[in-house]
Parts: C-alpha cells; structure tokens; sequence
C-alpha cells in the first residue's frame, strides 16, 4: 500500500472518450485504486474534436462489427455517447465491488485531455483509457527521465506489474538504476506474498527509442508523470502507445483540489 | 490290497429267516481288526483320489477337458461327500496345464467417454500399461508445464506475438502518420473509429468546411475517403490477422506438445511393441494430450501453492489427469504356473459376479467414470474355471438369470440392479462387453438339479454335464483297502493322531451304520471327519499317542449325546407315563408302531401307538390323521393300500360291510410315510378277530395289497428307540421289534441292543408277510385257505373273514341305499 500523506484520499480520475477506450482501463484503475488505498473518479468525455467531426457532412464511422464505415449524425453520436457511459458506468461498479473500492461517475463535455487535467487534484492519478485492438500481453512501460526517479511512480510501476503479471520496463536515466532497483527490491520485500516482479531497463535520453519501443509492441500500461518530460504531447503519445496511460498528477503542477 | 474284506468273516453266518428270531451276527456287521494292515505314509499320497465317485470324477473331467462352451457341470450330492475338495483338486491340477488366459483392461473412449473400451492384452500387461499409464501422467504432469513456462517457449510465442503486432500496429502507425500529413486524424468514437478532417491539428468546424469552396471540400472529401477505406482495410484484416496469430500459437504448442509428449509416449509405445490394440490407443492419448495441454496447465497451477512439491506428487489421483488411466479388470503374471485361474465365487450377487460401475458423489451428483468400473468373479474366471454354489446364485436376485446370459451370449455386460428395474437415472456407462470364455462348476443338491432341468429349459443347454457324488460304496476288498487309506488320509490331512486298527474298524463299522446298509460305507467324509476329530480331541486329553477304538465309541457316543435332548425328552414322556405305549401286557386293536424324527443333525426312534376300532359299516376304512390332515400323502397312500388288502383277502363273494378307522394316538404332528402301515393292518386285523396284540412288540414295515411286508427306512434308529423305553422299563426277554426281511442287511445296531439279543433279553424278527407278523402278535396261527377256499375257525384270518360275513348280513338287514349313505365317514363313531 502506498502511503499517502494526505488527509483526502486520493483519487484515480479515469477518463475515456468512448466505452471501447475505458474497457481496459477499468481494472487498471480498480488495481490502481486499492493500491493506493483510494477511489475511483471516472468520466465520459463527449470530447469536442469527436462532436464537431459528427455534425460534417461526409461524417462516417467504422462500425467494427459490419466492417465498414457508415454515414453518421450529430444525433447518433449523442445516443452512442449515453449508451456507452452507462455500460461504463455498470462495468466499473462490477470491477470496484470487486476491488472493494469507492467509485464516482460524470459524463463531460469539452477537450478530453483538458477536462483530465482539470479534474485531477494534487496527487491524483490520472488514468486515460486506450482500446486495445490486440489483447494485452504487453510489458507495464514506466518512464521518469528525472533524478531521482519518483517514488510513487516505481510503486505504481511495481504494483501493476504483479497485480497484471507483467514485467516492469524502466525508461529511466542510467544514473537512477541502482537507487530504482533498490526501491523494487524493498517494494518487493514488503510484499511477500506478491507474484515475482521481473524488471528490465532502457535509456530514457533517448526519446526516439521510446517511443518506437511504443509504436512497435504493445504495453499493457505507460506510467508517468504529468511532470516528467514526455516526448511528446499526451494525445500523441496516446496514438503511438495506443494504450492506457498513468499520469501521476504532480503537486506543483496541479490545480487547487476540487470541493 | 491290504485290507481284505474280513467283515463277518469269523464266524460263518447263516442267512436270516422270516419269522425268526434274528442272531446277533445279523444285527451289526463287524470288521475284525486284525485284518487291516495301515498304510505308510507314502502310499497316503496315492489316495489323493475319492473312492467310489469314479462316475462323478470322470464327469468333472470330462467337464474342465472339453472345449465345447456348453459342457458347464452341475456337481450333485450331498453334502460332506468331498465334491468341493474333488473339484478344487481336479481343477488346480488341470488348471496347471492350460495356457494363462489374456488380460483385460478398460482404457477412455475418448470419442464416447460413456463407452469405456475393453482391451484384451497379453497376461501381465495390463498392470504393465496401467503402470506405464500412471507414471506417463506425473511425467506430463510436470514436464508439460515446464515445457511452456521455458525460456525456448516464451521466446518463440513471444516472436509471433510480436510480429502480428508489429505487422498491425506499423500500419496503423504508417497510416496515422499519413493521416496527419494530409491534415486528418484518426479518432476513436463512441460509434467506431472515424477519419475527420484536420486545420491546425484540430478537427474542421462544420461552419469552415461549409464556408470553404467546392472543390476544397471535395479534396477533403476525397482525401478522408481515401484514409477511411485504408483504415477499413488495415481493420479488416485485424481478424485475419489474429486467426493466423492464434494459428500459428497453435501450432507452437502442438510442436511443443509433439516434443514432450510424442518422445514419452513413443517411450512406451516401444515398451509394448507388437501388442495389439495399445499402439492405437496411444496414439489416442497422444492426440487427446495435445488437445487438452489446458488440463495440466491449469493443475500445475492449482498446485504450484500446495503442500507438496510438483515432482512427488501422484498426479495420476488428479480427477482431470483419470481419463488416461487404466482401469484393469483382470491380470495375470506372464510366468503364473498355476495356468488357467480356478475362482471360487462364495458370495455370488449379481455384481460380485459381473462386476459393478461404482459411482462417487459430487455436490449432491452420482458420477462415474470407466475407472470405477469394477471386476466380477466372471472376470477373474475368464479364461478358467469359476464354481459356484448353485443354492447361492438361484437365491441372489438376478445372478441366476445373469449367468445365463453370460454363458449364451459368451461375454461379460456389466448392469446394475438399479438400471435393470430402470431405477437408476445417474449417469452411467455402457462399457464394451468381455468375451467370456468361462468352464462354470455348479454345486448342489440333486433336489435343485432336477427342479432346473424341469422347470427351466436354458438349464439343460448350459450345464450339459452331470457329476453325481455317490453317498455310498459297496463294501468289497478294494473298496475297504481304499476306505482305510482315505480314513488314514482323512486323518493326516487334519493333523489328527495316528489311529490303530481297532480304531479304524470301528469307523468302518460306523460306516455302514451312516450308510444304513451293512452292505455299503458312507462316503460321507464330512460326518467321518467329525467322528475323527472328536476321537482325536478324546484321545489327546487322555494322552494316547493314537486314536484307539474307545476314542471312537466315545466321539460317537458324545455326539449323540449332545442332540439328544429331545430324543431323551420324547422316551421321558412314555416313561412318565404322558405319552402311552405298553411294552407288556396284550390288547386288541392296538400295537406299537416305530417312527423315526429327523432332527437334521440327528435322528432316533420312538414308539407310537396305533389304535383301530371296526364296526359296520360301508367299506370305507377311516384313516384319522388324513381326515385332520395331519397325515402326508404316503401315509394316506399306506392305509388305501391295507384297504385294498382287506378287500382281495377277505369275504370276496360279499360286499366289503366294514367302518374301520385307524389312528396314531397322541399325535399332534403332522405323520407321513408308510412305514407304519403294516401297523395298522396289525391292528385292524387284530380289531377284526378280537384277538389281542401281545404289547411286547412294536413294528415297523409297509405292505402291499398281497400282504407282503416291504423295506422301510431309519431302521436301526427304530429298533434302538424302542428297544431304549424297554429297557428303561426292564427287559422281559418277551420284547422285541418286527422289521422287514429285506432291512436286515441295514441293520447296524448299538452294541446295547446286541448284547440285549445275545443275552435273549430282546428280540429282532424279520417277517416276509403280515400271516407272519399276526401270528407272531397274536399267538394264533394267520391261517390258510383249505381247498374250500375257507379259513379255519380258530385261526386269525378265519376270526377275520367271520366278522367281515357278519357286517355283510348285517348290512343286508338294513338294506337301501340310505344305509349305504348313513355309513359315510361321518357318521361318528362310538
């Protein structure tokens, strides 16, 4: 469990754009709720670039189902928004029930990535839900390019990667790995009874790595922090990883805590 | 021959005649021992062999020999006449010399797994595979999760993982970076993905697309449409892409199975090259192993946290791991020199004889499996021989009907009670049947023998042989040498104490007396059994270092003793005065009969007396306990009989004017038999004449309708019954027993009866005819017809045939037919 020196809980603010991208995320966000002795807050954003895409007039979708691209209203969109945030709704009561954690749900309009933000508090994690096209076998990929490496990151890191039974791949500096290792092997000494955690290490300097090793695999998660010095735009990043994303909200960047 | 036949050979003995006092040497054949020569121990080992049972051995023989299916054998006599241990030695020794039969085992049908398929193997290869089966299973059990948890495994799934990723995720990544360049964007909705048009790196405001010129909205609208359908083809060939991915992951585990797998089984395949049917089976199991590699996956998962380690524990208990086990039904070792197996079923229910499917329960539900399938005697007999008590199986619910359906359609179907009445609706199975090869000795009465053949007719088809164990021998010189080499031997075999000569010849003696014949020996070798026992058991506690005569006398005389209770309660009763029988004294229509009461254990004699009162009347002669219906049909029989005499001896010329009726007193059990009807002509005849019966006789024989006395019998038992109240009450030397001439050659009496004889305190007299058996009763001559054809006056037949003319001109005074009705049976009697 990861200590918190908060009076308020912390929260994991889950967002997704469509049900398809918010699946995956749910037991992530559920694993990561009970990890950090939190809840979950998750929200549907009926993001703007999505809405103002339906109201054009050649507006079409790929229904995956019929394999093709069907002609789409403004109207539709609205009905699929509604039908997907309420199976989001009831499948993240399944998960939190079974992760013994509280959980609250919205349904946003606006920029997806801006109302993310803005719903996060000092401390929280954000979590951005990915649909998956391939089922997830992928490594958990943390990168913190920072010295010292953030904690809380590596327990996160380090939690997902027993809870999914995924090895921890490390894009960190070269001079934080003794220190990082040494902070597994006491996460791991503190949790015995956890599956075995298997941990490699890439050069985080080298950006263009980074993100080809995202482009080219498949992580089943990327941990960072809403600090750390991402090589590219989250929304970028989002299309190349093409995965959930942990974004660690750092006190120093984030907005005073909602009431 | 050591033993000549010396019985009676010391004295010459003159043969008995009728009507006259019998001598002591006609009372009990003795064997003098002087004449037995004991055999040595070697020559013991000869007399393995029964005598007198040549008939029934040759017909076991003929039995375990021949090959025809139906030549089953029904073994029939009594009990004690050693059928059990003649068939026990004539199977093992030709058991020996036949092959040792093949096994059988149930292996998984994998296709039907509720038909569980029998292989016939090789004898001692069924526990072989069964074995080999097992340790496959733990072997699998630990190298199959190895397999896929190795580096070589992990390595090359991942590589395939990887490079339908890749092949998917660079075209996407190909076409977003396409997408981009021509200001669109890939989006992810909540109706699918969708192209949309870009400015700035923002999706196009619908207002700004519409103000922008016609054909910049077709450029955009063709450039979407040409990013929309590469999207559609890179999704349509997503599930393409996955079915070869999983394909390909297939084929990975199949060749890792393959690898594993295929090299253990080719292991055991080779173990059992050349036999049929195992080649096949494996190549099933390889088969079903590589389709369900999830079984073992999933167990070492389960058991990666458990108590024990992987490698020791029996995976082969693990139900999921059961349906590559062998079930083996039955199993020989290659090198059992004892042949053929010989199986004595002693308990022959319908599944002790055909097998059973066991069920275990689970979560309130009966389930099975071929492993439960169990054997039955049939199966273990396959091949051999199985003996059964016939009494047994007729009196098990359905064994009887089940046998028969074995032996006609020569396999072994397993069923279950439940399922024949169609009472069970668990799951069951349906495994193949056996092919049954099976040689069935049945042991029983002749009694149920002929009950089969007669009443049911597949019985005659399926035992087509008889073997009928004598219960006696002939007395001869071979015979007797024999007879003393089976008591030896008898003894030997029991561990008892050595017996002399003496010894032996009173056994020999006994012999005859269990035979009830002075001409034959029992080969009742369970009763004689008994006697050495207890003689052995006297004799140890006196210390004797053999079994002397007295040891004999004494096992006899204190098994006797032991049933006597009731015996002794009965001669209480006359003696007491309860029960009325004379020994002295003379009366007229009345005399002692003898009747014997068979206890099962034991059986004596006793007195009764009959009593017959005439009057006139219309020829009907009463017989009171049949009127009761206390009296069996034999003994009804008896008295129609005397009535037919009466009527051919008697008044031939005048109508039979006569109401007799005859009854046993004080009897309140059911009586049957003839044995007492030339009693009752006694009295009758003694009734009709007026003469009395001297009381000092009891007899025991039937008769005929021409007045001869015939054979009866228990007549040593009879004569002592009586002969023990006489001398209870003092002998008077008046006393005696009249016996058919033809029972002296069955007379074997107690030595207390014989010394009575020879100190003339007590007579035996043998009559041919009831003239003989009157006279002797009433001390008048019976008397002949003169060449008048009538009786003289004063002789008993004359006394006779008078009182018959008076009841005839009697009657004739009466006249009609109204007196004829009057004079029914029952009118009562004064």
């Amino acid at each position: 469990m990861i200590k918190q020196a908060r009076s308020r809980a912390p929260r994991v603010i889950l967002g997704a754009i469509c049900f398809a991208d918010a699946r995956p995320a749910i037991r992530l966000g559920a694993e990561l709720a009970a990890c950090i002795g939190g809840e979950i807050r998750a929200m549907l954003v009926e993001d703007d670039a999505v809405r103002r895409f339906a109201a054009l007039p050649f507006a079409k979708a790929l229904i995956q189902t019929k394999r093709a691209s069907q002609p789409i209203t403004p109207a539709d969109m609205q009905k699929a928004f509604a039908r997907d945030a309420s199976i989001f709704q009831e499948t993240l009561d399944q998960a939190a029930r079974r992760a013994a954690v509280r959980w609250s749900f919205e349904q946003r309009r606006g920029q997806f990535i801006a109302e993310m933000r803005n719903a996060a508090s000092a401390g929280d994690l954000i979590l951005i839900g990915h649909q998956r096209t391939h089922d997830p076998r992928g490594d958990i990929v943390l990168f913190d390019p920072s010295d010292p490496v953030d904690d809380r990151l590596l327990d996160i890191g380090a939690h997902l990667g027993q809870a999914l039974g995924q090895k921890l791949r490390l894009f960190v500096s070269s001079q934080t790995v003794d220190a990082v290792q040494a902070r597994l092997n006491l996460w791991c000494e503190r949790h015995p009874a956890m599956p075995r955690l298997v941990v490699s290490y890439q050069d985080a300097a080298d950006p263009t790595a980074f993100l080809r090793y995202l482009s080219e695999t498949r992580p089943s998660a990327l941990v960072a922090s809403v600090g750390s010095e991402l090589p590219n735009d989250i929304d970028a990043i989002l299309d190349i990883a093409r995965c959930p994303i942990i974004l660690a909200n750092d006190k120093r960047t984030s907005r005073p805590e909602e009431v | 021959m050591q033993v000549s036949n010396q019985i009676n050979q010391g004295k010459a003995m003159q043969p008995p005649k009728a009507a006259q006092a019998l001598t002591p040497e006609h009372l009990r054949r003795t064997c003098d021992p002087s004449t037995i020569k004991m055999p040595k121990t070697a020559d013991i080992e000869m007399s393995q062999e029964l005598i007198g049972q040549n008939r029934a051995i040759n017909a076991i023989e003929l039995a375990v020999s021949s090959h025809h299916r139906d030549f089953n054998v029904f073994v029939q006599g009594k009990p004690g006449s050693g059928r059990h241990s003649a068939i026990q030695r004539s199977l093992d020794q030709h058991a020996q010399n036949c092959a040792v039969p093949d096994d059988w085992v149930y292996v998984n049908n994998f296709d039907m797994p509720d038909r569980p398929r029998a292989l016939r193997l090789p004898p001692g290869v069924g526990l072989e595979l069964k074995h080999a089966m097992e340790s496959l299973v733990d072997d699998l059990a630990n190298d199959i999760p190895a397999l896929f948890e190795s580096e070589e495994y992990q390595a090359q799934r991942h590589a395939i993982e990887r490079r339908y990723t890749e092949e998917h995720e660079t075209a996407m990544s190909a076409l977003n970076d396409k997408a981009r360049a021509k200001d669109t964007a890939i989006l992810r909705t909540p109706m699918g993905v969708a192209v949309a048009a870009t400015r700035n790196g923002e999706v196009i405001e619908p207002k700004d697309y519409e103000a922008l010129p016609a054909g910049e909205q077709e450029e955009i609208k063709a450039t979407v449409t040409e990013i929309q359908q590469e999207l559609e083809a890179i999704m349509a060939d997503a599930p393409r892409s996955e079915r070869a991915q999983r394909k390909e992951i297939r084929d990975l585990n199949a060749a890792m199975m393959t690898s594993g797998v295929e090299e253990r089984i080719g292991e055991i395949a080779s173990s059992f090259d050349g036999v049929t049917g195992i080649a096949t089976y494996l190549e099933e199991v390889r088969a079903d192993v590589a389709d369900n590699a999830d079984l073992f996956l999933m167990a070492a998962m389960e058991r990666r946290n458990g108590n024990f380690p992987l490698a020791t524990t029996k995976h082969y208990e693990d139900p999921r791991f059961q349906r590559y086990l062998v079930a083996v039904m039955v199993s020989h070792r290659r090198d059992d020199e004892s042949g053929a197996p010989v199986v004595v079923e002693d308990f022959p229910t319908l599944a002790n004889l055909i097998g059973r499917i066991e069920h275990s329960q689970e979560m309130g539900a009966l389930l099975t499996d071929f492993t439960m399938i169990k054997p039955g005697a049939l199966h273990r007999a396959n091949g051999g021989f199985l003996v059964l008590d016939a009494r047994q199986v007729l009196s098990e619910p359905f064994a009887w009907e089940t046998l028969k359906r074995c032996l006609k359609s020569e396999a072994i179907s397993i069923i279950s009670v439940g399922e024949k009445l169609s009472l069970a609706t668990t799951t069951s199975l349906s495994p193949d049947p056996i092919p049954l090869n099976v040689r069935v000795i049945l042991i029983g009465e002749r009694l149920l023998y002929h009950l089969l053949v007669k009443f049911d007719p597949d019985f005659s088809n399926l035992f087509k042989i008889q073997a009928d164990f004598s219960d006696e021998i002939p007395i001869s010189d071979i015979n007797l040498s024999d007879y003393v080499h089976l008591i030896v031997s008898l003894g030997q075999g029991a561990g008892l104490l050595p017996l002399d000569e003496a010894a032996t010849a009173r056994l020999i003696e006994e012999s005859a007396r269990l035979a009830e014949d002075a001409e034959r020996l029992t080969l009742n070798l369970g009763r004689l059994s008994d006697i050495l026992k207890e003689a052995d058991y006297q004799a140890r506690t006196l210390a004797k270092t053999t079994i002397q005569a007295i040891d004999i006398d004494g096992s006899i005389g204190a098994a006797e003793s032991r049933a006597g209770r009731i015996r002794d309660l009965s001669e209480e009763q006359i003696l007491r005065g309860s029960k009325k029988i004379a020994t002295d004294g003379d009366a007229i229509g009345q005399i002692n009969a003898l009747s014997v009461i068979d206890l099962g254990s034991t059986r004596f004699g006793q007195p009764s007396r009959i009593t017959a009162r005439v009057r006139m009347g219309a020829g009907k002669v009463v017989d009171i306990e049949r009127e009761v219906e206390l009296g069996g049909p034999l003994h009804s029989k008896g008295v129609m009989i005397l009535s037919g005499f009466l009527s051919a001896h008697y008044a031939q010329d005048l109508p039979i004017s006569l109401w007799a009726s005859i009854a046993f007193e004080q009897s309140y059990g059911g009586v049957d038999g003839d044995s007492a009807s030339a009693a009752e002509l006694f009295a009758l005849l003694s009734a009709l004449s007026d003469l009395p019966i001297d009381q000092s006789y009891a007899v025991t024989g039937s008769v005929n309708q021409f007045g001869e006395v015939q054979a009866i019998g228990g007549v040593n038992e009879k004569i002592e019954g009586f002969f023990d109240i006489c001398a209870a009450r003092g002998l008077t030397g008046r006393q005696g027993v009249l016996i058919p001439l033809a029972n002296v050659k069955n007379l074997a009496l107690r030595d207390r009866v014989i010394d009575a004889v020879k100190r003339d305190k007590f007579r035996i007299i043998p009559l041919e005819t009831i003239d003989q058996g009157i006279s002797i009763l009433t001390g008048r001559a019976a008397g002949r017809r003169d060449e008048q054809g009538a009786y003289a006056e004063d002789t008993v037949n004359g006394l006779v045939e008078r009182k018959l003319q008076r009841f005839a001109e009697q009657r004739r005074k009466f006249g009609g037919p109204s007196d004829v009705a009057s004079a029914s049976g029952k009118e009562k009697t004064s």
